[in-house]
């Protein structure tokens, strides 16, 4: 073959080439579509858990005696949208990637007199009632937040109260998580004046509570844990100079704890 | 390591010394290969390198092209701009690998290199949406508010998971890891399995693919054993993806496995009955080489990317060529933190009867 029958021969196949790359990078590519292989079952409907266990908590908000009790604590939610939590029912109505919030209902014990509350001037007994109101929370990656506001319906509760809530969790160990959580408790006047009144004591609308609780969950199985909490609160503003609070059969200083075994579903 | 363009002059040249079997070339860079090889076997790389092989090549990229989204990473376009430049500089130079699975293409403009790169086959991964309902999100406390558990998990990115290919995929699926089969920072994206079936011209069956990203160890931003139970998890799923998806064909399972850790690896090699390319390459396959950058510690167990393979009882995998590519800088910094990782395997019809698996 001559050398410019070749480079003619060369010529062509590299425009061939050539004209296939270029044909190649112009193509329109084909997404193709593609199946999720899933597991067969998604999550149970209803997830929740029961725990039992011994609590420390101050016999009333204020006071300065402290007992310990066994405790049964009981939560189930239903799909993520229903979340009852021992007397509270709540709905998530909004359920966003970064926010849910909704209607909720509970039932508050009110406070008991032990016969400290007969100290001069104390208003003894709070009935236990009814509280409507809602909550919103969000939560991203570690870091959690809510908020709680109620307003009483019935029976001994009155006026309006709501919690404020932030928490961080530290995964140290597989079967470990450390929860450290900030709160704090506003209540109205008339919310308050239930509490922290006396016959010549009259608090004012504001934040009465602030506390910081650490939470560890140590995890048994799949379906068993250890919960150990505590919290610490101080009432605080009005509240905490209540004479029911800043007395002699009053503290600021409050404890709560939780020490027990949960079995989850 | 800058592949220029190709002008006609030069592609003339290259036609007069190699084609028409041009598609089958090798690298031309031959890198030092392990202590226990001999430096080059002439005598072994014809069977791959000559234009006469009638036998079929694949030649699959796994490349972690560190993609993260603005403002987690800034000033990455020119990379992926780059990296899609290779590729293409690559087809024209009939180089480009069949097959590229991407991983980390979580920012959105990484799709550049999928649709700019002449692959006219593209599988993407699930985005943040497509998420395994499975699982608890591991990190919130189980006994706390039921609803700020936000059980159903925040992802805040796709997969990042790519293959494209210029053969067709077909019976793509996909898995998203539970929402509990994570650890740490990488919980925020949805990270997942990506299978597909390849029809490779000129081999009787489909070859399997598999591209994964697994959860990393240290830059999880959580202690080692939280996330090596992340790492167990995700690799039982591949198992079992594996047991639901291939059935006996030849298999390629490629990716960034984060399995640098010794620990990991074993734990995943106890149980995904694969073979290690790399090892296949310098322990078993006598004409198999090494390029670009690689090293048998940068292919061995160095590293975080990896190829596992197994044939089937009529198709054997044999790999010819690893390298360690895409590893030049732009200004001063490195087109990603990963380099590519690709493999040329030879694709041979096994003649008879069928043997056991290679």
């Amino acid at each position: 073959m001559r050398l410019t029958s070749l480079l003619i021969l060369l010529a062509f196949h590299s425009h061939y080439a050539l004209a296939q790359n270029n044909a190649d990078e112009a193509v329109e590519p084909i997404y193709v579509p593609a199946a999720e292989l899933s597991d067969t079952s998604d999550n149970e409907d209803w997830s929740g858990q029961f725990g039992a266990g011994l609590a420390l908590f101050p016999q009333y908000v204020g006071a300065d005696i402290h007992d310990v009790r066994p405790v049964f604590e009981f939560r189930a939610s239903y799909k993520d949208w229903l979340f009852i939590e021992n007397t509270q029912l709540s709905l998530s109505l909004v359920r966003s990637r970064f926010l849910r919030a909704g209607p909720s209902v509970r039932f508050d014990q009110g406070r008991r007199d032990y016969g400290r509350l007969s100290a001069p001037g104390a208003l003894g007994n709070v009935d236990g009632g009814w509280e409507v109101g809602g909550f919103a929370a969000t939560s991203l990656y570690k870091l959690f937040l809510s908020v709680e506001a109620y307003a009483g319906i019935g029976g001994g509760m009155k006026g309006a109260s709501a919690e404020f809530e932030l928490g961080y969790t530290y995964v140290p160990h597989p079967d470990w998580r450390i929860t450290p959580v900030f709160g704090m408790v506003w209540g109205s006047a008339t919310h308050q004046n239930q509490f922290f009144a006396t016959e010549t004591y009259r608090p004012e609308s504001g934040i009465y509570e602030t506390y910081a609780e650490l939470l560890a969950e140590w995890r048994l199985s799949d379906r068993w844990l250890v919960k150990a909490n505590t919290r610490y609160g101080g009432i605080v503003g009005d509240a905490g100079n209540s004479p029911l609070v800043s007395g002699q059969v009053g503290s600021g200083k409050q404890i709560r704890s939780f020490l027990g075994l949960v079995w989850l579903f | 390591m800058r592949h220029p363009t190709l002008s006609i002059s030069k592609l003339l040249l290259l036609l007069a010394i190699a084609s028409p079997a041009i598609a089958d070339a090798s690298p031309t860079t031959a890198h030092s290969l392990p202590e226990s090889r001999p430096e080059s076997r002439p005598e072994n790389r014809p069977e791959y390198d000559t234009a006469s092989s009638k036998t079929p090549t694949l030649r699959v990229l796994s490349y972690n092209i560190n993609g993260l989204p603005e403002p987690l990473k800034t000033g990455k376009m020119p990379h992926y701009e780059r990296i899609a430049e290779i590729l293409r500089e690559r087809r024209q130079s009939g180089t480009q690998p069949h097959v590229v699975l991407l991983q980390e293409a979580f920012d959105k403009r990484t799709r550049l290199i999928a649709e700019t790169t002449g692959y006219r086959y593209i599988f993407k991964g699930p985005d943040r949406k497509a998420r395994s309902r499975r699982g608890r999100a591991h990190w919130t406390p189980a006994t706390r508010k039921g609803y700020s558990q936000f059980s159903d998990p925040q992802k805040i990115t796709g997969s990042g998971l790519y293959i494209l290919s210029d053969y067709p995929l077909m019976d793509a699926h996909f898995r998203a890891f539970d929402s509990d089969a994570c650890a740490g920072f990488d919980c925020l994206s949805n990270k997942a399995i990506l299978f597909a079936r390849l029809a490779m011209p000129g081999v009787s069956e489909p070859i399997d693919l598999i591209n994964s990203h697994f959860n990393s160890h240290a830059a999880a931003g959580t202690p080692g054993s939280v996330a090596f139970v992340a790492f167990e998890k995700q690799s039982s799923v591949l198992v079992s993806f594996l047991e639901r998806l291939h059935r006996g064909a030849p298999i390629i399972v490629a990716g960034d496995f984060n399995t640098k850790d010794s620990r990991r690896y074993a734990a995943f090699r106890q149980l995904v009955p694969l073979h290690d390319v790399a090892e296949t390459c310098l322990g078993y396959a006598p004409d198999c080489g090494l390029g670009e950058s690689a090293t048998k510690d940068t292919v061995l167990y160095d590293t975080n990317d990896k190829h596992f393979m197994r044939g089937s009882g009529r198709v054997s995998l044999d790999p010819v060529w690893i390298s360690r590519n895409f590893d030049e800088q732009l200004g001063d910094n490195p087109l990603s933190d990963h380099l590519g990782y690709e493999v040329h395997y030879r694709v041979t019809e096994r003649a008879g009867e069928q043997i056991a698996a290679r």
